[in-house]
């Protein structure tokens, strides 16, 4: 029994150990790198040249900048859904999930801070929100909640990935020495004692309570830079509600998008079952049936009033210049992934995987339409002004920088997943002899 | 004889057709303008001026005209000043102190404006004739009754004397406009230059003493011109209005943010930061047993 046990962790380890990347891993990460240094170029450029590069303006001051900043910190939620939520209820099935769910939280959050200082046009200043920053102002708080936010996700990676560190030292994980040195950096003193099992375990529970509120927050926060200004279509108190499910969708659909890629990739439909894919396709649903209950009320409560000045933003919206893009997130982003996942075919890996895309996709696009769309339609009609101006277009300089981010994000994750275990090996291991017990 | 006609007929059509067909020489609008003198509460009289073009059958206010202004004759000593015509075809000129000693020992007076032909205007002038005159304000307290008196005096020779069928206005002066003390808009004096008004308007709010003013004035009279007084009474309800200005606000500097959002702010900050520091200190302390 003792020895099928060693041979069963033997076997769990070596499956889930970081992998040196094979022909694909190596034109992903390229092709990231490529798309992030051309991003990098383009910021190069709106540094010299200035904001002009990009084409917002008096009146869309907020264009795929603030969208994409939206969007990070969005799927920055599912860290604490994951991992949080699950862990505190007790949900075992969740674990292979949880480091998935904590790297993009955690490679979301820096992006979700990058961007913001990417939108500032002058990064230097970034030091007056802390010198000259003003209580009273939301974007103060969401500046201290999106750091605290990191700070807790990256502890929340960090500390339950301490007894892999001590697996995977001396071990080939395909990687140079420097690998070796990182895991001694950060685990070596870890030896498995009781006390420091105790004190891991406490600490990571104390994590898992602190960052939902955190996460609500950060959410929440970024819902009121909106919210309490007085524009058509942010003029909502629904806004922070309306924001977390939204965001809950989203995080849910990368992580569909992610254990997919991963579970291909790294071979492990042992650890990352169709029984995973069938239970988040659930979970998905009900948080797409959730967003879209709040869309309803978000746009169906003002259609009905029809009030004069949201009158010109709600018919862009349905059938306007905008519409196309709008109802592309509406039945992309939610409708079609409903049909697709409310059925027990469509919780299967492949089919869960296009509904996730679909997912993050729409969502990406409706925080576009959450942002521009509004600044496009202020209370005082826009006269004598330049042509241009009544219309948003983002320059080749913006779309290389949002997408750029993405592209940044992405290779966090495909770094992470490079040098430490994308599954957590010891969670697994005492999870399967709990099992076996 | 016929012929002749004939002919003479077709040289004028010609003609007129020839002077239709001519650049037709373009004539300048004429400018029209309203003189108005003012008086307000005994500070230093000043002229307005509205000029004006018929154009299209419409008058359109004339900008950027400039018009000088005399009191009395044109010349150089009775000058008030030289203005120049905003958007809206108006410009004022306060009496300058050179005019002084004529002034004091005016009873009527002539204002004189005129303007030189430019690429928009001909030339063009206008004069007005007014008598001196003074408005002065009082109050009357009777039967539990509050009225409001103004009296009007115009000057004769060296005297001052009362002028009777003068419409004055009464008016509280407020914020946005004014109101009449009573329930007319305008009180026309008697044999003894007076007019009389009941005041009306209790409870209106004052300042924080309850203070408000009354003004008494003639509008756009053709003998005096516009004249006013004012006079502070405390017949008005006292209002301190809030000023939040530089206090501790939401909508103040970084600085002056209300104690309470400080307070909880900082205590939710507070918190969560004393969870983050404790979970760093929980690590060390695994550190630490792991390499003892």
């Amino acid at each position: 029994m003792e020895n099928s046990t060693t041979s069963t962790s033997e076997q769990i380890t070596n499956d889930l150990l970081p992998r040196a990347f094979g022909k694909r891993g190596m034109i992903w990460t390229g092709a990231l790198l490529v798309i992030a240094l051309f991003g990098a170029f383009a910021y190069y450029r709106q540094l010299r040249y200035g904001l002009k590069v990009t084409n917002m303006g008096d009146y869309v001051s907020w264009g795929i900048y603030i969208s994409n900043f939206v969007f990070f910190v969005a799927i920055s939620l599912v860290g604490s859904l994951i991992t949080a939520v699950f862990r505190l209820a007790d949900v075992h099935w969740s674990t292979p999930l949880t480091r998935i769910a904590e790297i993009i939280a955690v490679s979301a959050i820096v992006f979700a801070s990058l961007i913001i200082i990417v939108d500032m046009g002058r990064p230097e200043r970034f030091v007056n929100l802390f010198m000259h920053g003003r209580i009273q102002s939301p974007i103060l708080w969401d500046v201290v909640v999106i750091s605290t936010y990191f700070v807790i996700s990256l502890l929340l990676l960090y500390m339950p990935l301490l007894p892999d560190l001590k697996i995977m030292i001396g071990r080939n994980t395909g990687g140079s020495k420097r690998f070796q040195k990182s895991y001694r950096f950060l685990g070596s003193f870890w030896k498995g004692l009781a006390l420091q099992e105790k004190l891991n375990n406490k600490g990571i529970t104390i994590l898992c309570i602190t960052i939902i509120p955190v996460a609500f927050s950060i959410h929440t926060v970024t819902s009121w830079l909106f919210a309490t200004t007085y524009r058509p279509g942010w003029d909502s108190t629904n806004f922070g509600a309306y924001f977390i499910s939204g965001a809950f969708l989203v995080g849910a659909g990368g992580v569909v998008v992610a254990m997919y890629v991963f579970r291909k990739v790294y071979q492990l439909e042992k650890y990352i079952t169709e029984i995973h894919f069938d239970k988040m396709g659930k979970i998905v649903v009900m948080l797409a049936l959730l967003y879209l209950y709040f869309n309803i009320n978000e746009y169906l409560v003002p259609a009905f009033k029809m009030k004069k000045p949201e009158e010109a933003h709600l018919t862009e919206l349905f059938a306007g210049e905008f519409a196309p893009l709008f109802w592309f997130a509406i039945f992309v982003g939610m409708l079609i992934p409903i049909a697709i996942l409310l059925f027990k075919k469509g919780r299967r890996p492949l089919p869960m995987f296009v509904a996730g895309i679909m997912v993050v996709v729409g969502a990406w696009f409706k925080r576009y339409l959450i942002v521009t769309p509004t600044l496009l339609h202020p209370f005082l009609p826009m006269y004598n002004v330049p042509e241009d101006f009544h219309h948003y277009y983002p320059s080749w300089e913006e779309w290389a920088i949002a997408i750029g981010s993405l592209a940044g994000a992405l290779l966090v994750i495909t770094f992470f997943a490079r040098i430490f275990p994308i599954i957590p090996i010891h969670e697994t291991i005492t999870e399967q002899h709990e099992t076996a017990e | 004889m016929k012929l002749l006609n004939k002919h003479l007929y077709c040289l004028l059509g010609i003609l007129l057709i020839a002077a239709g067909a001519l650049p037709a020489q373009e004539e300048k609008p004429t400018l029209l303008m309203d003189i108005m003198y003012h008086a307000e509460n005994n500070q230093v009289p000043y002229v307005h001026i509205f000029a004006k073009s018929k154009i299209e059958k419409k008058f359109l206010p004339a900008a950027g005209v400039a018009i000088k202004i005399y009191l009395g004759e044109e010349a150089a000593p009775n000058l008030l000043g030289t203005v120049t015509t905003d958007k809206f075809g108006q410009a004022t000129v306060s009496f300058p102190i050179a005019v002084k000693p004529y002034w004091d020992t005016a009873s009527q007076f002539k204002l004189l404006a005129t303007s030189v032909a430019d690429k928009k205007y001909a030339s063009a002038s206008n004069e007005a004739f007014f008598t001196k005159a003074r408005i002065t304000l009082d109050t009357l307290w009777a039967d539990g009754v509050r009225s409001v008196v103004a009296t009007v005096v115009a000057k004769q020779g060296n005297e001052w004397k009362p002028v009777k069928e003068v419409e004055t206005k009464m008016i509280i002066k407020r914020m946005a406009g004014n109101l009449s003390v009573g329930d007319k808009e305008t009180y026309a004096t008697d044999s003894i230059g007076q007019a009389t008004a009941e005041f009306m308007k209790t409870g209106m709010p004052g300042d924080k003493e309850g203070n408000i003013i009354l003004v008494a004035k003639t509008e756009d009279n053709e003998l005096y011109g516009s004249i006013s007084v004012e006079k502070k009474v405390s017949w008005g309800v006292s209002i301190a209005p809030g000023n939040t200005f530089n206090k501790r606000t939401l909508f103040a500097t970084g600085g002056k943010s209300p104690l309470w959002l400080l307070f909880l702010a900082g205590i939710i900050a507070l918190s969560v930061w004393s969870v983050i520091i404790y979970l760093i200190f929980s690590i060390i302390k695994i550190r630490k047993a792991g390499l003892q």
